[in-house]
């Protein structure tokens, strides 16, 4: 039987909360440093949880001049901690050996996963917007740690700015920071949530890749509660091995299904 | 200090008129491997002859390298780095690590730099890119001016940034809202704009959230005393007249700034011109700080378009005073209308006759196209351009 690891970003502060669910690794997103999830850890909260359970920590955030802030804080979060990150700045300053690198959306094909390799990134975050075909070819010639967005309200874009606060100044409308939009023509439904440094949009439905379990072994399988009702969160934590997931939730997986034909080339 | 001014070109028309106008350089794409897919693009022959036309004018070519690469998109990767090695491009702009690993493996002696895609934002990530062995980036355009002064004061990678055009609502390269809405991939070239659509949601107004354009004309002085290395004008798919207006506007500003006659007066003309010739409105967006309310617009599609491009001057014949036009927009006798080009400063003129192309007297040219003659008190030159008086 080939090893899958089942890694949960959870929805509730409390760990221990999930234990009765087999789960003792976390990704705990880190206060300050991260966007787009219900729950945030400062450090000694982290490294508190770290004594006990398998910590990752996620910083999913571009930093700018706050890269200089984590420098000093870096050196006092607990040693067996790692780190997975979206700001390829923060390798300058984390051990190579404690990244997982992140880049949403964007780590697609098995050469660029050797290539990290090559320079010292054995852990990797795939993009999940890849078809099976894909994937199944990127675990058959690589060899790196792979992480993969498993179960998630997949994060569609990532913005600098306000596009909660601006929009409610602009109509004088009371104060939210979310907002449910339905774009017009697709009727397809988008999440904006805004935070302090940026806001997030996700995808409405969960991503949920269960129908295709069997074929992502090896990997290290994430589950993103955030953003997920309190329903859908019972389902996925009760049924998260469990092939017929996706059939007991709101899911899509388009993506694990389909090639996108527009791209360059299929135009002309 | 050499200042670049870097223009986009969609195909070898706008290339040629890139640089005519004041590139220094020019960004290109292929056919494949880009991120424009809409823009014409180039073949290996065309990029072949832009190569050509841009190095007797001793100005550079980059191609655009800079998708996000999916498994069968690797195929032919090689013998495409190895044929644009080949025919002398100045550089690869890439971000796709396997593309990377492509030119080093192959030793490719063409040099590559890092594209906005990977949203760079602050100096420890043009470390790791440099150790990659990339000579410049393409900083993310959320970098306010401390973010630039402080990667420029403390490593010698050159910085390329955006002045002016377009910007994406998300950070560059982590959208991909137009794949999950219309299934076209916006990291592969197929862009649907997502973030320029409407929505609805519950508030009684719909919802948009698209940006404003970039201008930097009013900061463009204080970023050249930072010492960035090259000036960036976005869009591939803009017409010819914009990218030879935006060209010519952009170099008569660095021109003057490193002549030390710059003044408030050049400035506040040209950003009229760029105002005229922008589809919507634009601002110094995250330059002196995250953009608020102004930033963006909240209903609907704001773009308008501009019809002040006349005419293209053919030929002129300086016995008879006499210009070959080929016509753009309407124009009639008695309209007052300016000349510009590489070689010919702003100058107006009263257009007393138009002449069409059987040679009778006409009012008006009105015809897209029409090839016309116009008397120009002034001499010159083909490929310059005729448009509406803005001074």
């Amino acid at each position: 039987m080939q090893k899958k690891e089942f890694i949960i970003i959870p929805k509730q502060k409390e760990l221990e909360l999930y234990e009765k669910y087999n789960f003792n690794t976390f990704i705990l997103p880190l206060k300050d440093y991260s966007i787009g999830f219900d729950i945030y850890y400062d450090i000694d909260e982290i490294n508190e949880y770290s004594n006990k359970y398998n910590v990752y920590v996620i910083m999913n955030k571009f930093l700018h001049m706050q890269i200089y802030e984590f420098k000093e804080l870096y050196k006092k979060f607990n040693k067996n901690i790692k780190f997975i990150i979206e700001d390829i700045g923060l390798s300058q300053i984390i051990d190579k050996d404690r990244i997982v690198l992140y880049e949403n959306h964007i780590i697609s094909n098995y050469i660029a996963i050797n290539y990290l390799k090559d320079i010292g990134y054995n852990n990797i975050v795939i993009n999940n917007d890849l078809t099976i075909t894909e994937i199944k070819e990127i675990l058959n010639k690589t060899n790196s740690n792979l992480f993969y967005f498993y179960v998630s309200k997949n994060h569609l874009m990532y913005s600098r700015r306000n596009l909660v606060t601006n929009y409610n100044k602009n109509y004088n409308l009371k104060d939210v920071t979310t907002y449910k939009i339905i774009e017009e023509v697709s009727k397809k439904e988008l999440d904006l949530y805004e935070e302090k440094d940026g806001t997030v949009v996700t995808f409405d439905k969960i991503y949920c890749a269960s129908k295709y379990l069997n074929d992502l072994s090896n990997m290290k399988l994430i589950i993103n509660l955030s953003k997920i009702d309190d329903i859908s969160e019972k389902m996925i934590l009760e049924n998260y091995d469990n092939e017929s997931l996706c059939n007991l939730i709101d899911s899509d997986y388009y993506f694990l299904e389909n090639d996108i034909k527009y791209k360059v080339g299929d135009i002309k | 200090m050499k200042y670049e001014l870097l223009l986009p070109a969609g195909d070898l028309d706008r290339l040629k008129f890139a640089c005519l106008y004041g590139a220094d350089a020019v960004y290109i794409g292929g056919y494949n491997y880009s991120l424009r897919a809409n823009a014409n693009n180039f073949s290996l022959e065309e990029i072949e002859e832009a190569v050509k036309f841009a190095h007797e004018r001793n100005k550079k070519v980059y191609v655009t390298v800079n998708m996000i690469f999916h498994n069968e998109d690797l195929k032919d990767l090689d013998d495409y780095l190895i044929a644009l090695d080949k025919i002398g491009i100045d550089s690869y702009i890439v971000s796709d690590f396997a593309v990377i690993e492509a030119i080093k493996r192959l030793n490719i002696k063409t040099k590559f730099f890092i594209s906005t895609q990977k949203s760079i934002t602050n100096l420890e990530a043009v470390k790791f890119y440099k150790d990659l062995g990339a000579y410049r980036v393409v900083l993310a355009r959320e970098c306010n001016r401390e973010d630039i002064k402080n990667i420029k004061d403390n490593i010698d990678t050159e910085v390329e940034v955006f002045i002016h055009g377009a910007m994406c609502t998300s950070y560059s390269g982590r959208c991909v809202m137009s794949n999950y809405v219309t299934k076209r991939d916006s990291n592969r070239g197929g862009c649907s704009q997502v973030c320029r659509f409407i929505f609805d949601n519950d508030t009684g107004y719909e919802y948009a959230f698209s940006s404003k354009d970039l201008n930097m004309i009013d900061y463009l002085s204080d970023m050249m005393d930072l010492n960035i290395e090259s000036y960036k004008i976005e869009g591939r798919m803009k017409s010819l007249y914009y990218i030879a207006t935006v060209a010519n506007a952009y170099r008569t500003i660095m021109d003057h700034k490193i002549k030390g006659t710059l003044t408030d007066d050049i400035i506040k003309y040209y950003k009229k011109v760029l105002n005229r010739v922008s589809n919507r409105e634009n601002i110094p967006q995250f330059y002196n700080g995250v953009p608020g309310v102004e930033g963006q617009y909240y209903s609907g599609r704001q773009e308008v378009s501009n019809k002040d491009f006349l005419g293209l001057i053919l030929s002129y014949d300086e016995e008879t005073k006499e210009a070959i036009i080929e016509q753009r927009n309407k124009f009639s006798c008695g309209d007052i209308v300016e000349v510009f080009g590489p070689n010919t400063s702003i100058q107006k003129f009263k257009i007393e006759y138009i002449k069409n192309n059987d040679n009778e007297l006409v009012d008006s040219a009105s015809h897209a196209q029409e090839i016309i003659k116009i008397k120009i008190p002034f001499n010159v030159n083909k490929n310059d351009i005729m448009r509406v008086e803005i001074s």
